[in-house]
């Protein structure tokens, strides 16, 4: 893509590539302000590049209460200039948001590091959805409040367990490459793993983290790149404690709504009952509160049936026993004739007839909209009921509570994905198991927590289970599955329930 | 599978033009360039011909684990059998860097990957 070529409406930036020439001198960390006007104009493009980064940050502070104990923090905005591991030449500036936790003691308090994927989206999703001491109301999965939804205190906040820094991908929010470098030059699956971990370092380094108890926590693409971190930090000896997969691609070849024709829907099909059921449309019916019996119905029928049917279709075209058809029928609220015509069945197809004339989203198959889009172009009701809100309050957020303004536009997402590297260990697609499991090779004590949605047509949870299975019964790893989509933070009960199980996570890998 | 890269529509560009108290910086809103569609893969950007690696585990996946370290350990030996604790210093490998005196057990100052590897295996071991 040309520069500037992208319809992106790019109400500040004032030229193509925002600046050029070499950086061979090192990033000067300047002394934090309380409120900083950043004049530096950053680009999402893929040509860009900056020549004079900046480390300056606006400290702001904050209360946020949970359960009955107030908690005080200080919140940190702005840029940290990651440097190569090897020869310390400066790689790009990354954007970031941490809040620290008043009084502790650095030495013993865990630090998070927080990033969405895409690859090309900001960490908007994580930052202003999770478990930040602020998230967005979106009332998920009902909405029936007024959007913009407000931004309220997070009850369920993680930062009375750990310090929480969430970071932009380079050229997504205001991270940008350091010249000679440009955007693109990070934009693939180990350029941008090796990125991460040198961000990280950088923050370390500077905030005198090296002993903290260091964990990740990405969702999405955010999940393969956590586990390629994690290998890549290993190796460079920096340990973690522990790793949060939020609704992860582990295995790009193992998820058919990603690339279809040779690949398995297999993991889908405990996705489409548990959706057919929240709509009363399976046989046998099944309440949120059943949802786990009714699933581990499911599985079997996946990985013992369902799966290795789909496999003989697509190598020897084997066509299903018609049993096996009526009961996927039954379970997934879907009729035989349309199992039988597409009986690799992908969630595309799922979101648009589970309900004739309604369409359910991506994200989350329980949000649904009447399905007004022409075929093949379907929205997903359950990203467009919540983006704008989300990029009005983070506008918002940014300059009014953080303190931080730039005339540059905060990017959600870039054009990333359409430069993408996806190579990544010989594979054409990334299947980052062998990463994950390479880096709790290196160390021992490594814990891994994945947390999915039950209802996630993006990231079905049973691909995760599955993906995670490869590394064997492993006391280290575990899989936790909650009632909503792919940001299964969104909804309240969900929150709540992942905020108990995440403390105890970190507890145990504390141990 | 269907393309939805024309879920252009969906994409939410707020232009509200917000102003901070202090600074009174016009700030703009946060947009997107592309759908939000997490995980993909543009059909530009999809193999012509995918071969969908095993989805490896036991002895596969731990050959595969071994492979990378290996690579990795050889890149940094460079063509050498063994590795110094420069080397691996060099080359940015901190966790040999930091345990070599504990993998350099016979005190050769060079280690092989042999004994890196015995090194993470009693690592992993019940015992500690």
């Amino acid at each position: 893509m040309r520069c500037g070529a992208g319809w992106i409406v790019a109400l500040a930036l004032a030229g193509c590539g925002g600046g050029g020439g070499g950086a061979s001198a090192p990033p000067v960390t300047n002394p934090p302000t309380g409120n900083y006007l950043d004049a530096t104009v950053y680009s999402s493009q893929p040509t860009a590049s900056l020549s004079n980064p900046n480390e300056i940050t606006s400290i702001t502070r904050g209360q946020v209460v949970v359960g009955s104990q107030t908690f005080s923090y200080t919140a940190t905005t702005g840029h940290l200039t990651s440097l190569a591991l090897v020869d310390n030449l400066p790689q790009a500036s990354f954007f970031y948001v941490a809040y620290t936790l008043d009084g502790a003691a650095p030495v013993t308090r865990p630090v998070t590091f927080f990033y969405n994927g895409g690859p090309g989206s900001s960490t908007i999703w994580l930052h202003l959805g999770s478990f930040g001491p602020r998230r967005l109301d979106t009332g998920e999965p009902n909405m029936s409040g007024v959007a913009p939804f407000p931004l309220v205190d997070n009850a369920e906040t993680l930062l009375d367990v750990s310090d929480l820094v969430f970071v932009d991908a380079i050229g997504s929010g205001f991270s940008q490459a350091i010249a000679p470098n440009n955007n693109r030059t990070f934009w693939g699956v180990d350029v941008d793993g090796a990125a991460f971990r040198d961000f990280i370092r950088r923050y370390v380094a500077v905030n005198n983290r090296a002993s903290s108890p260091k964990f990740l926590y990405g969702e999405s693409y955010g999940g393969p790149r956590s586990a390629v971190i994690a290998d890549l930090m290993e190796a460079a000896g920096m340990s973690l404690a522990g790793v949060v997969l939020q609704s992860p691609a582990l295995n790009y070849n193992s998820n058919c709504g990603i690339i279809i024709a040779v690949v398995s829907c297999g993991g889908y099909l405990p996705t489409y009952g548990a959706t057919a059921a929240w709509f009363g449309r399976s046989n046998p019916p099944a309440t949120p509160a059943q949802l786990p019996g009714f699933m581990a119905q499911l599985r079997p029928l996946t990985d013992d049936l369902y799966a290795p049917a789909v496999v003989a279709l697509l190598t020897t075209a084997t066509r299903p026993d018609p049993l096996l058809v009526t009961r996927l029928a039954a379970v997934s609220g879907l009729t035989g004739a349309q199992w039988d015509a597409n009986f690799n069945m992908p969630p595309e197809f799922f979101r648009v007839n589970l309900q004739p004339g309604t369409l359910s989203g991506r994200y989350d198959a329980r949000v649904t909209l009447p399905n007004n889009s022409p075929p093949g172009r379907e929205i997903d009701p359950s990203d467009v009921l919540i983006g704008p809100s989300f990029s009005l309050r983070m506008g918002e957020y940014l300059a009014g509570t953080l303190g931080y303004t730039t005339p540059s536009t905060y990017t959600m997402l870039s054009n990333a994905i359409n430069f993408w590297n996806f190579s990544h260990d010989g594979n054409q697609l990334p299947d980052t198991v062998p990463d994950l499991a390479a880096a709790m090779a290196q160390n021992s004590r490594l814990k891994v927590l994945a947390v999915n949605g039950y209802h996630d047509l993006a990231t079905p949870f049973h691909t995760t289970e599955r993906d995670l299975a490869r590394l064997g019964n492993n006391p280290n790893v575990r899989v936790i599955n909650y009632v909503g989509g792919h940001m299964t933070y969104l909804e309240h009960s969900s929150r709540r329930a992942m905020k108990a199980d995440l403390a105890e996570f970190y507890r145990s890998a504390l141990q | 599978m269907k393309t939805t890269l024309m879920l252009r529509a969906l994409v939410t560009i707020a232009l509200g033009v917000l102003a901070t108290g202090a600074a009174a910086q016009v700030m703009p809103a946060p947009a997107a360039e592309v759908p939000m569609l997490d995980p993909y893969v543009p059909p530009g950007a999809r193999p012509k011909s995918l071969r969908v690696p095993a989805a490896t585990q036991g002895p596969a996946l731990e050959a595969q684990v071994e492979r990378k370290l290996r690579t990795r350990f050889e890149a940094a030996a460079q063509g050498q059998p063994t590795l110094t604790r420069e080397q691996a210093r060099a080359a940015g490998l901190g966790a040999i860097t930091r345990e070599f005196d504990v993998i350099d057990r016979s005190r050769r100052g060079a280690i092989t990957f042999e004994d890196y590897q015995r090194h993470l295996q009693e690592a992993r071991a019940p015992a500690r």
